[in-house]
């Protein structure tokens, strides 16, 4: 699944590790969302979103291709 | 109490736990061993598998003592072993070596009860160790392999 988490990290400024301490994951977990390799939980993606004040389909855009992923 | 810090005692108390039951079983093997040896069975499989718990425990106890002081590092180590990205890759891994662990042993158990009937070669005691020995160690290596695998994959 594809997904703006890098963009809006790096709105922040943060680095992968201050990103994964805030949202309380590994920075491996971080950097596997951010090349979509791995897609988060409903409540990782709830976090993510709510940290950055946006709704998860601000960053997380489903297409139906990923059903099967 | 912060989170981590009762988390990280939780820990080290199964590390305790662990040391516990190992020099229980040491001191039970030893019993045996010395007041029981003419027993037909290996009594120091007991002896065996109290030093490796006991190892365990210490393994355990150092690993989270290392952390104890230092709050951010005690916190990284919970946030990684609670990782849900972590927790998946586990349970893949251990699901693949669960399925393999039962067909090996279902194999086993068939040809062992086909060999009772003549239907098919019968097997001896010193292969029937190995194969034994390799219930534990393929669904291990399974284990390993696909954790080794899905770290790169996810």
């Amino acid at each position: 699944m594809k997904n703006r988490l890098e963009e809006f990290r790096n709105k922040m400024s943060w680095t992968q590790q201050e990103l994964a301490d805030r949202v309380e994951v590994s920075r491996q977990t971080i950097i596997s969302l951010e090349n979509g390799r791995y897609n988060p939980s409903i409540l990782l993606a709830f976090r993510l979103a709510r940290l950055f004040g946006r709704q998860i389909e601000d960053i997380f855009i489903y297409s139906e291709e990923n059903y099967h992923e | 109490m912060s989170d981590q810090k009762k988390w990280l005692n939780n820990r080290i108390r199964i590390g305790w736990l662990f040391v516990g039951l190992g020099i229980l079983f040491i001191l039970v093997g030893v019993y045996f061993e010395i007041n029981y040896s003419y027993i037909p069975y290996n009594v120091s499989i007991i002896t065996g598998l109290g030093i490796l718990w006991a190892g365990i425990g210490i393994g355990l106890i150092v690993k989270y003592m290392a952390v104890v002081k230092g709050d951010q590092s005690a916190k990284r180590m919970m946030v990684e072993e609670q990782d849900e990205r972590n927790l998946f890759i586990r349970y893949r891994a251990g699901y693949r070596a669960f399925w393999v662990a039962i067909i090996l042993v279902y194999i086993i158990l068939m040809w062992l009860s086909m060999a009772a009937n003549g239907s098919l070669l019968s097997i001896g005691k010193d292969l029937l160790w190995y194969l034994q020995a390799a219930c534990v160690l393929i669904p291990f290596s399974v284990y390993i392999t696909s954790f080794i695998i899905d770290q790169k994959r996810y």
